[in-house]
């Protein structure tokens, strides 16, 4: 009895299907994810990491600073703020729809909806905002709501990120599934976002250096010289996806809801540097 | 006279057979892929070339040029197939990947 017991758990160990999932523990993962990028880059101190790509050249580094003398996003930034202070046809505004009116309040963002087991990006809740009041939700990758989040989040800037994961099943299974998503291969070149932004990080790919995943959120939204605009994080999931040839889920799925949820607490504790501006 | 006469009608009825067996397969194909992209699909990791070769092959059967949409149809089931393999594995292999 005791061989046949034996024999089962030996199975089970070698069969990777059928081990037991390992326990959900964000907290040892954050630990581990910020622990990997400082052991690898041991000068960079961690609040450097919103610098993204330009941590690696000093070049490409002088160059931003250049272009942040005139700040490319900053028309995104006025403009937002006239949309974010416009009254909605019912009186109301954005920032009765917020605690704090909306300011300094990014860095908690994406946030667990406990009512709708979802997770809350700061676009898909300015777009929920709408709705309540009647109105239609705007692209959740460029235009009006970029320059909404660009504002908004000008209001978070230095304040350090912080995003929860509360003890609920659905928020945990949540932050798995972004988890799962960041790590997971897919399109036809077999990329995952990791082989670019982990094991690659710091690397070249042609011309430019690749960002670091830790602190890559903190400058979003995202003045790109290649888009000429302002975009949203979930504008560049689905450039990425496009780039390894997968196709993209939709704007306001729970893939990259999910995504974002578990990639901007991989960056909890470093300051919001957004909006950002990269090449 | 009466034997080439004979002699078309045959090549006429082959080429409609050639035809029309070009036809059906062409179809088939694009049903083959169809199905597998489905799978694809329902993985969340549809190939943006399956898509491309999917839409070739619709065109192509449209235009009647039955050859380049089977092999078209071919291509995007080849492609949805890899991506099937891929998603499935990945299950399972995404997890070597995280710091520990």
């Amino acid at each position: 009895m005791k061989r046949a017991w034996a024999m089962i758990v030996a199975l089970a160990t070698l069969a990777p299907g059928l081990a037991p999932p390992a326990k959900a523990d964000p907290a040892a993962d954050l630990k581990a994810f910020q622990g990997y990028f400082q052991t690898r880059f041991p000068t960079l101190a961690l609040q450097d990491y919103v610098n993204g790509p330009y941590n690696f050249s000093a070049n490409d580094r002088a160059q931003w600073k250049q272009i942040l003398e005139f700040p490319p996003y900053s028309f995104a930034v006025d403009a937002g703020k006239t949309a974010f202070g416009t009254k909605f046809p019912d009186g109301a505004d954005y920032a009765s729809c917020f605690p704090r009116g909306g300011i300094g309040i990014a860095q908690d963002y994406p946030k667990f909806d406990e009512k709708t087991g979802k997770v809350v990006t700061l676009g898909i809740a300015v777009n929920e905002c709408r709705e309540r009041h009647g109105l239609k939700p705007l692209s959740l990758t460029k235009g009006e709501l970029a320059d909404i989040v660009a504002y908004m989040t000008s209001t978070s800037d230095g304040k350090p990120i912080h995003v929860v994961i509360p003890n609920d099943k659905r928020a945990i299974a949540a932050y798995e599934a972004g988890k799962e998503y960041f790590y997971s291969r897919r399109g036809q070149l077999n990329f995952s976002c990791a082989s670019c932004h982990v094991q690659a990080a710091g690397k070249r790919l042609r011309g430019q250096y690749l960002a670091p995943a830790l602190g890559i959120t903190a400058s979003f939204p995202v003045y790109r010289s290649k888009w000429g605009d302002v975009g949203t994080l979930v504008r560049r999931f689905i450039g990425c996806n496009k780039k390894v040839r997968s196709v993209p889920a939709k704007p306001d799925s729970a893939a990259y809801r999910d995504l974002a949820y578990f990639l901007t607490y991989m960056s909890n504790g470093l300051p919001i540097a957004g909006p950002g501006a990269r090449s | 006279m009466k034997r080439m006469a004979l002699v078309v009608a045959a090549a006429v009825l082959g080429l409609g057979v050639a035809h029309a067996a070009g036809k059906v397969d062409a179809a088939r194909a694009i049903a083959g892929a169809a199905a597998k992209m489905k799978i694809a699909a329902a993985l969340d990791d549809q190939w943006t070339p399956a898509i491309a070769a999917f839409k070739a092959a619709k065109a192509a059967d449209a235009a009647g040029d039955y050859a380049k949409a089977e092999a078209s149809a071919k291509r995007a089931e080849a492609l949805a197939a890899a991506s099937i393999a891929q998603a499935r594995s990945q299950k399972r292999l995404w997890q070597n990947a995280v710091p520990r």
